[in-house]
Order: C-alpha cells, then sequence, then structure tokens
C-alpha cells in the first residue's frame, strides 16, 4: 500500500505535469499554424496580395453563430471580405454572461489593452462606455465618409452621441414598443376590441373588469404596467408627460418630477388593487417564452415590442391579438421607448481605420447592410431611407410600430445610463411592494444619480 | 553521561529546525510562487484600489476614505445586500453542515445501492446552475409550481409566495442551494473512511449506542473536516452570485430581497464602473470573514481534534 | 441474563447467540432505516437530472406547457445530434478535457504538497502562511480579476490556454485548506516513525502520506474538474480564437436573442454531463472505499 507511490511514480508525475504544461503551449501555436495554412491557400487563389500584407480586422460579436441573427451576420461578414480581399476580417463570437451587454470580456480587454477593431454594441449605454474613454471618437471619420445626423432617426443618433456632442457608434438596428391586447379577452370583458381607448383612464377600468379569479387565485390579469417591456423604468414617465434629459442641458438628469411621482402612484394602485404575488408568478416564466402568459389567455393587456409579432406567429398563431400606441393620461403624450443595437470602434484598437471602415458597411446603406439584417431578421432600420422600405409595413400590425418611430424615445444618453436604468427599476420594485413610498424612492434615485453624475462633471 | 548530552541534543533540535524549515519552504514553494507571480499583485492592488474611484479605463484617482464613508452613510443598497448575504449565511452554513454530515453518514453505510445513491446525491453538482435556477423557478411558482401545488392538495392552503413573495425569496434560494450539498457529502463520505475501525469496535464492547457512538467517535474524528467546511462553506455564502443573480433577473427582485453582496459587488465593478468602490466592498467584507474565522479558529482548539501535526 | 464466572457454558453460549441474533437485528433496522431515508431524498436529488433529460426529449410545444409534462411524448431523439451538430462539439469537448485534465495534474501535485508543508512540516512560517493562504480566498474573484488579465497580458498569455492551466499548478487555496486538514488527521507517530527510519520529508511525503490521503486527493482531481469543466468566465476573457473554445463558451450558442432553445441546450449538457457522472460512478468506489488509519495500536 505504502509503496502506491514510490518516488518513481513521484517523479513520473511530476514529468507528466511538465509535460503537459508544455503541450499547453503547444495549442496555442497550433493554431496560428492551421491559419497560416488557411491564408496559403486563400492567396493561391487570389494571386493578388501577399498574406503577411493583407490588413487584419478584429470583430466582436454575440450572436450565437447558429442562431437566425448570426447567420445573417456571417452573411454580412462574408461579403465584405468578398468585397475587400485586401483586407482580413475576423469574426470572434464573445457571449454575454448576464445582459445584454458584453460587458465583461470587452471591459477587460479594452483595460487590458487588448480590445478589437470592432465591436457589437448596445446603443443605449454608448454614452456611458463613451464618458469612461473606452470607445474611439468617430466624428472625423463620419464627417469624412459622408455619414450625417439627418440620414438616422433622431433618437437614433441622439443616442450615439449623447456624451460631449460627439459620435461614439454608428447606429444599427431599433425596436419599439406598444400596447398588446387579447381581443378575445376583451370582448369578453364588454368592450369592443375595435375600438381601443387611447386614454389611461379607460384602459384601468376595461382591466378590473379583465381580471379573474378562481378559488382565490388569480387566472386571469387584465392588464400589468410593469409586464414585459412594460418594465422599462421610462416608458410610463413618458407615456405621463415627462422628459428625461434633454441635448441642451446634457448634464442634468430629472427622475422625481410630480410626473414621475404621479406615474409610479398608479402602478403602485395597481399592486395594491390586485394581488402583487400572482403578478409575480406570471412574471416568473424565466427564459421560458413559450410559457408567456399572453400565448395562454392569461393575460388581456400588456407592453411589448415589436418582436413579438414572430413570437405569435411561432408559439400562438391562434390568439386573435391587437396593438395601439400606448394610452396616456390627460397632460401626457403617446410615448414609446426605441432599443437596439450599434457598432462601435473600441478605445486601444489597434487598426481604427480598418474597424471604422467595416462598421460603416456594416451598418451602412449597402446592399448586404443594415437593411438586409433587419428584413432577414425582423428587425427595423435606423437609417430612415431604409426604414421606408414598404416590407416593414407590409403587416399592418408591425405598421403602427414603424409610425410609433416618429416619436420614439430612447434612454437617457449619460454617462450613468446603466446606474439610472437599475435604480428606476429597483425603485419601481420598492414601490409596488410597498417598501417605499414613489416619492421616497424616486427622491433618492435623484440624490444618488446627481451624487454619481459629478464624477463626469 | 547525562551533562554531555543535553548540549548535543540542542544542537540537534536546532539542526531539525532548520531543515524542517527549509523542507516547508520547498514544499511550500509552489504556492509562495504563484503568489507572488500571479495572486499576490492583483490582490494587493485591489487594497490600493479601494481607496480610489477606479473605472478599470481609466487612471485610478486618489479618495481616501470616500468609498468607505459612501458605503456606510449613504448606500442603503449595500446595507441590504450585506444583511441579505448575512442571512443566507446564518440559515444556510449550519443547515448545510448537519445535512451533508447526516446523508454522508447515511452514504457510508453498506448497504445495497450504496454506489448508486452516491452518484444521485452528487448529481445536482453536475447540473448547470442556469438548469437548477430554472427547475426551482417553477417548482416554486406560487400559482402553478410543483411544491405550491402539493401543498394545496395537502393542506388546502395557499403556500407561500416563494420567489415572488419578498419574505419567502431567500427561504427559497435556500432549500435551493441545499440540493448541491453534494461537494460537501463526497468530502466527508472521504474523512469518514479515515476513521478508525477500532474505536468503534471499542465503543460496540462497551455497549455504546449509535448516537453515542456518532458524537464521541465519528464527529470528533471529522472534525478537521467539519472546521474546513464550515469556514469554506461561510465564505460562499457570503460571496454567492449566480443563483440569485438569475433567479431574480440580475436586480434582485422582489423588492431587492435577493440582493446579496457579490451581485451589488459586480454591478459596481462592471455595470456602474466603481471599480474602486466595488474593491472596498470586498475588502469590508473581507474583515468580516476573517473576523468570523479568527473566532472559529480560536474555538476550534476546543473542539477540532488533530491526530497529527 | 447477565454472564457471570460462573455461568455455565450453556448459557454461555446461548448469550453468544442472542447477542448474534441483536446485532443481526441491528443490522437490519440500520439498513431499513438507511433506506428509508435516503429513498426519498434520492428522488428530490435525481430530480434536476432528470428534468434535464426529459426536457431534452421533448417538441417545442411540450417544452413549456403547464402542466408541466413529466415523460415528453413524442420523444424527440433528433434534438441530440441536432445539438451536436450546432456548435463545434467534438472540438470544444476536446479542449475542455485537456484544460480540465492538466489542470487536475497541476492541482493534485501542487496542492498536496502545500499542504503537507502547512500540515506536516512543523517549521516557523507555517501558520502566518496558512491565514494568508486562506485570507486569499475571502476576495472575491470580480475585483481580481482585471489585474490578473493585464498581468496575463503582460506575460503574453492572452489568447492561449495557460491563463486556465498554469495557476492550478500553482495551487489553489481551497485544496490546500482541505489537503492540509486531511493531512493533519494522519498521526503523528506515522510520521516520526518514518523520521526514526531515516527518511527526509519527500520520502515520508510521497511513500506515507499520500496513500494515505487518496480519498483527499480524489476530492480535489473531481473538484478541480468539475472547475475547469464548468469554468465560463475564464475561457471567455482568453480566448479569442474559436478553435480554442470549450464547452462552457460552446453551450451559449444555445442562447439566441430573444429566446433560448433549451431542448438542444439540455441535450447538449446531459451528453456533456454523462461521462462525469460515468467516471464518478467508477473511480469513487476505489476511492471513498476502507482505506482505515490502522496505524498503531496501543
Amino acid at each position: 500500500m505504502s509503496d502506491l507511490l514510490t518516488r518513481r511514480s513521484f517523479l513520473k508525475f511530476s514529468a507528466i505535469a511538465a509535460g503537459a504544461v508544455l503541450a499547453a503551449c503547444a495549442p496555442s501555436t497550433e493554431a496560428p499554424a492551421e491559419e497560416a495554412e488557411e491564408k496559403v491557400e486563400v492567396a493561391e487563389k487570389e494571386a493578388v496580395v501577399a498574406p503577411k500584407d493583407k490588413e487584419k480586422i478584429l470583430y466582436w460579436d454575440n450572436s450565437s453563430p447558429e442562431g437566425l441573427d448570426g447567420q445573417v451576420k456571417e452573411a454580412m461578414i462574408q461579403n465584405y471580405r468578398d468585397n475587400n480581399p485586401d483586407k482580413e476580417l475576423e469574426s470572434v463570437y464573445k457571449p454575454t454572461t448576464a445582459g445584454t451587454q458584453m460587458s465583461e470580456a470587452l471591459l477587460t480587454a479594452i483595460a487590458g489593452g487588448q480590445p478589437p477593431d470592432a465591436a457589437y454594441f448596445d446603443r443605449f449605454i454608448v454614452a456611458a462606455w463613451a464618458a469612461e474613454g473606452s470607445l474611439t471618437d468617430l466624428t472625423d471619420l463620419c464627417a469624412s465618409n459622408g455619414i450625417k445626423e439627418e440620414d438616422y432617426y433622431d433618437f437614433a443618433w441622439t443616442e450615439v452621441t449623447g456624451w460631449q456632442n460627439k459620435v461614439w457608434a454608428l447606429p444599427f438596428d431599433t425596436d419599439d414598443r406598444a400596447i398588446y391586447f387579447d381581443k378575445a379577452i376583451v370582448s369578453e370583458a364588454g368592450f369592443d376590441p375595435e375600438n381601443m381607448p387611447e386614454d389611461l383612464e379607460t384602459i384601468d377600468e376595461m382591466a378590473a373588469k379583465m381580471f379573474k379569479t378562481e378559488d382565490g387565485r388569480m387566472v386571469r390579469a387584465g392588464f400589468i404596467p410593469w409586464y414585459g417591456q412594460g418594465g422599462c423604468p421610462y416608458v410610463w414617465e413618458w407615456t405621463f408627460g415627462h422628459k428625461f434629459w434633454d441635448k441642451s442641458d446634457p448634464n442634468n438628469v430629472v427622475v422625481n418630477s410630480d410626473i414621475c411621482i404621479a406615474s409610479m402612484e398608479w402602478r403602485r394602485e395597481y399592486a395594491e388593487k390586485y394581488d402583487i404575488q400572482a403578478y409575480e408568478s406570471f412574471s416568473s416564466a424565466f427564459g421560458a417564452e413559450a410559457l408567456s402568459p399572453y400565448y395562454l389567455g392569461q393575460l388581456g393587456m400588456w407592453l411589448d415590442g415589436d418582436w413579438r409579432i414572430a413570437g405569435f406567429k411561432k408559439y400562438a398563431p391562434d390568439v386573435d391579438y391587437g396593438i395601439i400606441p400606448t394610452p396616456f393620461p390627460a397632460g401626457g403624450r403617446v410615448a414609446t421607448m426605441a432599443g437596439g443595437w450599434s457598432v462601435v470602434v473600441p478605445n486601444g484598437a489597434k487598426n481604427v481605420a480598418g474597424g471604422f471602415d467595416f462598421i460603416s458597411t456594416f451598418a451602412g446603406p449597402g446592399e448586404f447592410g443594415m437593411n438586409y439584417y433587419c428584413r432577414e431578421t425582423s428587425h427595423i432600420p435606423t437609417l430612415k431611407a431604409q426604414a421606408q422600405d414598404p416590407v416593414y409595413t407590409e403587416d399592418p400590425k408591425h405598421a403602427v410600430f414603424m409610425e410609433l418611430l416618429e416619436i420614439a424615445d430612447t434612454r437617457p444618453p449619460v454617462p450613468i445610463g446603466q446606474f439610472l436604468w437599475t435604480a428606476l427599476g429597483e425603485a419601481r420594485d420598492l414601490v409596488i411592494h410597498g417598501t417605499k413610498s414613489a416619492k421616497e424612492a424616486l427622491d433618492d434615485v435623484q440624490a444618488n444619480a446627481m451624487k454619481e453624475m459629478q464624477r463626469y462633471l | 553521561m547525562a551533562v554531555t548530552s543535553a548540549p548535543k541534543k540542542r544542537v540537534r533540535m536546532k539542526k531539525l529546525e532548520r531543515d524542517d524549515f527549509m523542507w516547508g519552504v520547498i514544499f511550500a514553494s509552489p504556492w509562495i510562487l504563484g503568489f507572488l507571480l500571479l495572486t499576490g499583485w492583483p490582490i494587493v492592488s485591489s487594497i490600493y484600489y479601494s481607496f480610489t474611484q477606479y473605472s478599470v479605463l481609466s487612471a485610478p484617482q486618489w479618495i481616501g476614505l470616500g468609498n468607505f464613508r459612501e458605503m456606510f452613510t449613504a448606500d442603503d443598497v449595500f446595507r441590504r445586500a450585506l444583511g441579505n448575504s448575512a442571512y443566507f449565511a446564518v440559515f444556510f452554513v449550519p443547515l448545510s453542515i448537519v445535512s451533508s454530515i447526516a446523508i454522508a453518514l447515511l452514504l457510508n453505510q453498506k448497504i445495497r445501492g450504496q454506489t448508486i445513491y452516491r452518484t444521485i446525491y452528487f448529481l445536482p453538482v453536475l447540473v448547470p446552475d442556469v438548469a437548477l435556477s430554472i427547475l426551482w423557478l417553477w417548482m416554486l411558482n406560487p400559482q402553478v409550481g410543483l411544491v405550491n401545488t402539493i401543498i394545496w392538495e395537502l393542506f388546502h392552503v395557499q403556500g407561500p409566495g416563494w420567489v415572488a413573495d419578498p419574505n419567502w425569496s431567500k427561504p427559497a434560494v435556500i432549500l435551493m442551494s441545499l440540493w448541491t450539498i453534494g461537494r460537501s457529502i463526497v468530502i466527508y463520505l472521504a474523512s469518514l473512511q479515515d476513521v478508525p475501525q477500532d474505536l468503534y469496535d471499542a465503543g460496540a464492547v462497551d455497549g455504546t449506542n449509535w448516537w453515542q457512538r456518532i458524537r464521541h467517535v465519528t464527529l470528533p474524528m471529522i472534525s478537521s473536516v467539519i472546521f474546513f467546511n464550515l469556514i469554506t462553506t461561510m465564505i460562499g455564502a457570503l460571496q454567492m452570485f449566480t443563483v440569485p443573480y438569475i433567479m431574480s433577473q440580475g436586480d434582485g427582485r422582489p423588492a431587492q430581497s435577493l440582493m446579496f453582496y457579490a451581485m451589488a459587488l459586480y454591478r459596481n465593478a462592471f455595470v456602474y464602473f466603481k471599480m474602486g468602490y466595488a474593491c472596498a466592498m470586498a475588502w469590508i467584507l473581507f474583515i468580516i470573514v476573517m473576523a468570523a474565522t479568527l473566532l472559529t479558529l480560536r474555538s476550534s482548539n476546543r473542539w477540532v481534534y488533530y491526530a497529527g501535526g | 441474563m447477565e454472564l457471570t464466572a460462573n455461568s455455565s457454558a450453556e448459557a454461555r453460549a446461548d448469550y453468544i447467540l442472542k447477542q448474534e441474533r441483536r446485532g443481526k437485528i441491528k443490522r437490519l433496522l440500520r439498513t431499513v432505516f438507511s433506506h428509508l431515508l435516503l429513498l426519498p431524498l434520492a428522488f428530490l436529488f435525481i430530480l434536476p437530472f432528470y428534468w434535464m433529460i426529459s426536457t431534452s426529449l421533448k417538441s417545442d410545444r411540450q417544452v413549456f406547457a403547464w402542466p408541466l409534462v413529466w415523460f415528453p411524448n413524442p420523444l424527440v431523439w433528433q434534438n441530440y445530434p441536432d445539438s451536436i451538430a450546432f456548435f463545434p462539439f467534438w472540438l470544444y469537448l476536446r479542449n475542455t478535457v485537456f484544460i480540465a485534465g492538466t489542470s487536475v495534474v497541476g492541482a493534485v501535485l501542487s496542492n498536496s504538497l502545500v499542504a503537507y508543508s502547512l500540515g506536516c512540516i512543523r517549521w516557523k512560517g507555517r501558520d502566518i502562511l496558512f491565514l494568508i493562504a486562506v485570507a486569499t480566498m475571502m476576495i472575491p474573484y470580480q475585483v481580481v480579476m482585471v489585474p490578473l488579465f493585464i498581468t496575463f497580458s503582460n506575460l503574453g498569455w492572452v489568447g492561449t490556454w495557460l491563463p486556465l492551466i498554469v495557476p492550478s499548478f500553482f495551487g489553489g487555496a481551497f485544496f490546500i485548506f482541505l489537503l492540509r486538514q486531511f493531512f493533519r488527521t494522519i498521526p503523528n507517530d506515522l510520521i516520526d516513525a518514518g523520521k526514526i527510519d531515516g527518511a527526509a520529508h519527500p520520502r515520508i511525503f510521497a511513500q506515507i502520506v499520500l496513500p494515505l490521503a487518496r480519498p483527499a486527493l480524489f476530492t480535489v482531481g473531481l473538484f478541480q474538474f468539475l472547475n475547469s469543466w464548468g469554468d465560463f468566465t475564464g475561457p471567455l476573457i482568453y480566448l479569442s480564437d474559436s478553435k480554442m473554445y470549450t464547452i462552457s463558451l460552446g453551450l451559449q450558442y444555445f442562447r439566441l436573442q430573444h429566446d433560448t432553445m433549451w431542448q438542444k441546450l439540455m441535450a447538449a449538457s446531459v451528453m456533456l454531463t454523462l461521462p462525469i457522472i460515468i467516471l464518478f460512478f467508477f473511480t469513487q468506489r476505489t476511492f471513498i472505499q476502507g482505506i482505515t488509519m490502522t496505524g498503531l495500536k496501543g
């Protein structure tokens, strides 16, 4: 038993270990060797440019290569390669952990001085990252390449130029939101689904009639203001008539005006009137789209994005639903939030010109540019000319979303953008659970927001 | 005779001490080297960063105790996060230790299917965190989840809101975390192998019952490993991130009841670009954990038994 | 009935028989009791894995149907070959096995060496060193992640597997702590016996301590393997050539922009977990079985 590990076997172990370490170094050289082989092949085919002279461009994307998005993008990338034989574009899949930003990988890479030349980037955090100096200023490159503000929807351009009025990203796609309603449930409650109201009070009345309980359990919710995209912490404040941020005063954000408090109170009323926990159980259909209550006739009205149209086709084609712009109270307005993505050139990229060349094609008006992507993946372009493509208004339901783009708002493009997003969401959560009053919660957010903003002034 | 051997003994002992010291360092050299070359500097620099405003992307700016002042006077998320993690640790650690020891003892019995049982109890450790979280979210769904359905069928009472109720969300996470005690069970199983059979036999002759045997033979013999699990489970509980993050969709809902300390830390570091503040949070937690560890260490003299050195 | 010095041979035989029967009954009770406790709980513990398998065989409609579908009907076996084809399964698997395998070797070797120093050798610095090591466990990874990345970047190791493998050769606080606790249960007499025989520490380590610590070493190897196997953040920030990716990154392929392909994700996860389960099933018998420290008597 005790000679199981004699000196001999101990030495053997160490040898294996040492060998393993050396072997670990080997694969890192294998891969480039393979690449070199490929390069030689390509060069032989083209016989134009020697492999070593090819300009390298490194692009990071977070779309699963096998999903629809990923495959469409791959086609666009391949097209770029075909049209630019003197350049070597490498596209790397960098999955995101939580949320929609690849914060960890990209942040670490930029901090460590090894960023890619271009990256797919969530548009609403462009200002926050730009304020930290993590993105390259593209203003001059845009000017010399004829990329102008007028080409884009206002909200898109505002988002990418929010920080110091310079261009930090090229807008890519967008999406917006409106109220969906289940026509059957609406009729059952005694209302006419073809004549939906434009004011919030009537909606509240309708909702009251649509809630159904059985055996003390809520089996159907009429309306949950913060469900789905209603959870976006800006929408209902806009609907009530508030404006968080203005270009003329870029370092100021207001989250606790009377309008904001009123909007928060309105949501708190829903929480008090109806069983809040039953709500939460509807909401905790985590990541499981097909289990969503609206596909199952359990939700009467809710705020959702234009992509839900495709979802209904896939999961619940028999549900008869309608779409209306967000109803608003007196003194308010129709509002929607436009989200979407962009492409950036990180700060410290080795090939800024190459990166920009790629992203201006990728997000540009060309044949395999923005419109190609949006058409194939059912998104919406941010270039106004592209958005005129009749394919987006073919479906009358989708036409509603296209109209809303004209008046769409975006999340305030301030350095504290991410902070505001989470702080406001948490404030709402605290208010509807009765932990804080609306005024108290919003005042706290305002105070903290201003404190955070100090770092950038 | 006695007069001349004493100085020789002292010299021999000095040489032994030196020898031991040399070998001590040699054997520990992998870790010492690793600390000096790799892990040391990041840890030490994080102490420095905790006194700065640091976004990772730009140079750090010294602000002295600013982060700590903000933490203790102006940040209620910090307080809530610390409270949540402490709550979790206080309940989870003892539950985890007791249940894993109990199950390990059962799994150490030579009964049929022992190997199968051991594998089954270890299985949840191998299931991806995401899958576990989703499964629990369903099972604990207040309206239609399995748990509340069973409660309804058996007791005709509406079960608690679990992850939807701020008062029940942490117990839900605690219950869920107990699923993955497989690692601790394996560690205890390993340590149970080292309990000498003679001690049991002696006990049997003396006519002791099973509980006395556990209390006076088994537990003391594995106490060094219980101590290990106590410390590491406590550290793990206070640093818990993935599970509450997934279950609360990243923001600690409902009502921040699932905002655990590591989540707030992560958010400050990577979302708010306040790495300096995050480092400060890390070191405050360090002080707390270190204090708890030292207390446990001191008490360990009384209840931990080491047969060897 | 008591035995006395005057008890007859019959009485003695009778007593022995009674004791044996009592022993048998005790053993039977213990077995029944164990099964009674272990079996119901086992159902609970096997539930997640069962659910993984069941989900992997469901059709789109059934994945999230309510009430929960326990037995998929039809059984969509196609999910399995589909999931393998969805990402470079075999390549990533090979990569991960390599990384995990070498890390295990590194971990078992380095941690046992250090633990021996801190647990079995009596030298001046050992308590301080132990405390520092344990202290490093109390610093969360998020805080050291970026400086560590910069260190590896300066070494030129970003883009290779080295940052994922090499650290395990330097030992880790968790395993050092674990093994130290195990080593300290080895009676001093055994070690002293080795010293009296004239062995220096390396010999004692290799021939006395290591063989006695097989269950603990198995645990370290198992845990290190699982850590490397499931590591996501490490490969995410250090690897940029997709040919070198690991399965934790590969599984992300199933997460689409607005949806996740649950069945295929579960199918892939099942396939990746099964080998580990089988490995565990067969190796645990060798390591967690009857190595008692018979040691010295009296």
